[in-house]
C-alpha cells in the first residue's frame, strides 16, 4: 500500500479493497440456528398442522355437493344473494374442470393462513395504533416483509421449518400479514378525535373506548385489510408449491414444468375464481346492512321468515 | 419461473450486453490461429437447464466452439421443458440437458425427432433411484421399496405426522416425477406413501438437513447432482431395490431398458445425458454437429464439480472457471476432439 499507485487505486476502487462478508454472516447465522434450534422451530408446525388438518377434513372428506352447498350458503349469508349465486357458479365450474380437490386443499391452506394472520395481525395493529414508538419499530419490518422477494426468505424457511404444508403456511403468513397490520392501525387512528373525546367525557375506560368506539368504527378499514390478506395468501400458492405445498399452485407448477399449457391454465382458472369469490365475500362483509340483523339475512333469514309465518299461522 | 418466459424476449438486450463481456474475456490464444474458415463468425446460441451441471457442460462445449471460430452467445438458462420448446422454435440452437429416456416425451410434444435431434453423449451411466438413511435401513432390515406397503415401516418415514411415509421427489412435470407416480401406483404404495413434490433442490436440501439431524429420510435421488456430495450410498444412505421393472409407457419400453446398477434393480432406466439440438441448425452446421457429437465428460468429474457448486461456487463465472479448469486438466483429449472436428471442416 506504500507506493502511490496502489493508494490511488484504493481511493478510486474502494470496493476492491474492502469487502463486508455479509453473505457468509447470513449463512453462518442460519446454519447456527439450524444446528441448535431447528427442533424449536419445528414445534411451531404442530398447531398450524392441526388447524390445517381440521379445515382439510371438513372440505375434503365430505362429498363435494355438501361442501358446495355449505360454501354457497356461507357466501350468501355473509355477502348477500348475488355473491352467493356467483359462488355457486364459480365453485361448480372449478369442480367441472377437474380442479375440485386441489382447490379445496388451496382453500384450506388460505383459511389456515388467514386465521393465523388474524390472530397475529389484529393485536399488532391495535398495539401500533396505541403506541407511536411501537409503530416506528414495526414499520421497517413490515416494509421488509412486503418488499423482500419471496424466494429470499423461502430458503431460510425451508432450512428452519422444513418442507410441506406448515412451512408453506408460515411463508404465506410472512407475506400476507403486513396489509392487515397496516390497515388495522390506520382504521383505529382514523377514528375522529371528537368521538374518542366524547367517549372519554362520558367516563369510558381506555378499554371501553377501544372495544366500543374505536374498533366498531374501524371495522370497514380492518375488513379491507382482511380482504388484502386473503388475496395475498392465495397469490402465494404458486410460490409455496415449490416447497411441496399441494393444491392449485402445484397444478400450475406441474403444467409449467411439463409445458402443459392446459394444465397450468386449469390451475390458474381455479386460483382466479377462488380469488374473485373470496374478494367479493370479504368486501361485502364490511358493508353491514343496518336495516336487518344477521338472523334476518341470507339463508338463515329465509328460514327465520318461514318459521315466523308457521308460528303465526291460523290455528285451524 | 414465469421470468424464464420473458427471458427469451429479454435475451436480445442481454445478449448485446453479454457479447461485449464475452468477447472481452475470450482467451486470445489459438482462437485466431486455428479457426476453421467455414465457421468463422457464425453464431451459435447455447441453452442449459436451470441445473448447474447443465451449465457446466454448456461452458465446456462453448469453449470448444469458440476455438473452432463460432461466435458463441451467452448461455440461456431455462426450465427444462421450456428449453426443449425453445430449441424447437429456433430461439436457441442446442441444449445440454436432455435425459434420453426421461425426457423423450418432451421431444414428442415439440414436433418429434425431425425438429429436435439428439446427438452425442455428454454424460453416460447416470444413476437414479430411491434411497433411505442407512441407520433406519439396518435397524429395520429395509432393502426393497415394496416393504413400505407395511404401515409400520412406512410410518418410520413420516415427516409431517399424517401417518404416511413422505417420499421426497423431483419437480412436478419432470420425467422423474412421472416415473415416481407410476411406481407408487404399480407397487401399490399409494395408501402408505405420500409423494412430496416441489422444487427439488429446496426439498433435497431439507432432506439432507434431516439426515444430518439423525432423522429417517426417504427420497428420490439422481446423479449428476450436488446432493451426491452429502448422500453417499453405503456410507450414510442405501439405495432401495424395486420389486419389478415398470416405467410409464410414454417414456420407455420397460423390456428394452436397463434398470440394473451393480446388479441391483433401482427401477429407473440407466440414462444418458445427451445434447438436443435444432435439426435444421445441425444440417446447416456440420462443424458444430461433429463437435456436439464428440464432447463427453465422465460422471465422476461432473459430480466433483457439483460438490464445488454446493460448497458455494455458484456464480456463472465460477462455473465457467470450473469448465476452463476441466479443459486444462484434459487438454489432450480436448485437442484430439478439436482435431477430429477440423477434419470435417477440411
Amino acid at each position: 500500500m506504500s507506493d502511490p499507485v496502489s493508494i490511488w487505486d484504493a481511493l478510486l476502487n474502494p470496493f476492491d479493497w474492502v469487502r463486508i462478508p455479509f453473505d457468509s454472516w447470513v449463512s453462518t447465522g442460519i446454519q447456527f440456528l439450524v444446528t441448535h434450534f431447528r427442533p424449536i422451530f419445528q414445534s411451531v408446525r404442530l398447531p398450524i398442522n392441526s388447524l390445517l388438518r381440521s379445515f382439510q377434513h371438513l372440505l375434503l372428506n365430505t362429498p363435494p355437493t355438501v361442501v358446495l352447498g355449505v360454501l354457497t350458503a356461507s357466501a350468501w349469508q355473509l355477502a348477500g344473494r348475488q355473491v352467493g349465486f356467483f359462488g355457486f357458479l364459480a365453485l361448480s365450474l372449478i369442480g367441472f374442470v377437474g380442479a375440485w380437490q386441489p382447490a379445496m386443499v388451496s382453500l384450506s391452506l388460505v383459511l389456515t393462513a388467514v386465521v393465523v394472520c388474524l390472530l397475529l395481525g389484529i393485536p399488532l395493529g391495535v398495539l401500533c395504533a396505541r403506541s407511536d414508538p411501537f409503530e416506528k419499530l414495526l414499520r421497517p419490518l413490515l416494509d421488509a416483509m412486503q418488499t423482500l422477494p419471496v424466494f429470499v426468505y423461502l430458503v431460510p424457511v425451508v432450512m428452519l421449518f422444513g418442507v410441506g404444508e406448515a412451512p408453506g403456511v408460515i411463508a404465506t403468513v410472512i407475506y400476507a400479514l403486513p396489509p392487515l397490520i397496516r390497515l388495522t392501525n390506520l382504521g383505529i387512528r382514523q377514528v375522529p378525535e371528537e368521538v374518542v373525546e366524547a367517549a372519554l367525557a362520558f367516563g369510558a375506560t381506555p378499554n371501553q373506548i377501544l372495544w366500543e368506539t374505536q374498533i366498531p368504527l374501524a371495522i370497514p378499514t380492518i375488513l379491507a385489510g382482511v380482504n388484502q390478506t386473503v388475496l395475498f395468501a392465495l397469490g402465494m400458492s404458486v410460490v409455496t408449491s415449490m416447497i411441496a405445498v399441494p393444491g392449485l399452485g402445484l397444478v400450475v407448477l406441474r403444467g409449467l414444468n411439463g409445458l402443459n399449457v392446459g394444465m397450468a391454465a386449469t390451475g390458474g382458472l381455479g386460483i382466479l375464481l377462488l380469488a374473485i369469490l373470496l374478494d367479493r365475500v370479504t368486501q361485502q362483509v364490511g358493508q353491514i346492512d343496518f336495516q336487518r340483523t344477521w338472523y334476518r339475512r341470507g339463508p338463515i333469514g329465509w328460514g327465520w321468515k318461514r318459521w315466523q309465518r308457521w308460528q303465526a299461522r291460523d290455528p285451524h | 419461473m414465469i421470468k424464464s418466459l420473458f427471458s427469451l424476449r429479454r435475451s436480445a438486450v442481454m445478449l448485446s450486453l453479454g457479447l461485449a463481456l464475452v468477447s472481452g474475456s475470450q482467451i486470445p490464444s489459438k482462437v485466431f490461429s486455428q479457426t476453421t474458415a467455414r465457421v468463422e463468425g457464425k453464431v451459435i446460441r447455447p441453452a442449459a437447464s436451470t441445473n448447474f451441471y447443465s451449465l457446466f457442460l454448456a461452458e465446456i462445449i462453448n469453449e470448444g466452439l469458440k476455438e473452432l471460430g463460432y461466435q458463441v452467445e451467452t448461455t440461456q438458462q431455462l426450465q427444462v421443458a421450456l428449453a426443449h420448446a425453445a430449441v424447437a422454435s429456433n430461439d436457441v440452437d442446442f441444449l445440454t440437458a436432455h435425459w434420453e429416456n426421461l425426457n423423450y416425451p418432451m421431444i414428442v410434444s415439440n414436433g418429434g425427432e425431425e425438429r429436435l435431434e439428439r446427438i452425442g453423449v455428454l454424460v453416460d451411466n447416470t444413476v437414479q433411484g430411491y434411497l433411505i438413511d442407512k441407520v433406519t435401513a439396518e435397524a429395520h432390515n429395509i432393502e426393497n421399496l415394496e416393504q413400505l406397503r407395511d404401515p409400520k415401516i412406512a410410518r418410520l418415514f413420516d415427516a409431517d405426522g399424517n401417518g404416511k411415509a413422505d417420499l421426497v421427489g423431483c419437480n412436478p412435470g419432470w420425467g422423474c416425477a412421472a416415473v415416481t407416480e407410476h411406481h407408487l401406483e404399480a407397487y401399490e404404495l399409494t395408501d402408505t406413501v405420500q409423494f412430496v413434490q416441489g422444487e427439488y433442490d429446496a426439498l433435497i436440501a431439507d432432506t439432507i438437513t434431516r439426515l444430518q439431524q439423525g432423522e429417517p429420510i426417504l427420497a428420490y435421488a439422481y446423479s449428476p447432482h450436488w446432493a451426491g456430495a452429502f448422500l453417499q450410498p453405503d456410507e450414510n444412505v442405501v439405495w432401495l431395490e424395486v420389486p419389478f421393472t415398470t416405467l410409464p409407457e410414454e417414456q420407455a419400453d420397460a423390456s428394452q431398458v436397463n434398470t440394473l446398477v451393480n446388479g441391483r434393480n433401482l427401477g429407473f432406466a440407466v440414462d444418458r445425458i445427451r445434447v438436443v439440438a435444432n435439426a435444421e441448425y445441425l444440417r446447416n452446421n456440420p462443424v458444430a454437429r461433429r463437435w456436439l457429437e464428440l464432447v463427453s465428460i465422465p460422471i465422476e468429474d461432473v459430480n466433483a464439480q457439483q460438490k464445488r457448486v454446493h460448497d458455494g461456487e455458484k456464480a456463472p463465472e465460477d462455473i465457467r472457471r470450473h469448465a476452463l479448469e476441466w479443459i486444462e486438466a484434459n487438454r489432450q483429449l480436448f485437442d484430439s476432439w478439436l482435431d477430429q472436428v477440423r477434419q470435417v471442416a477440411g
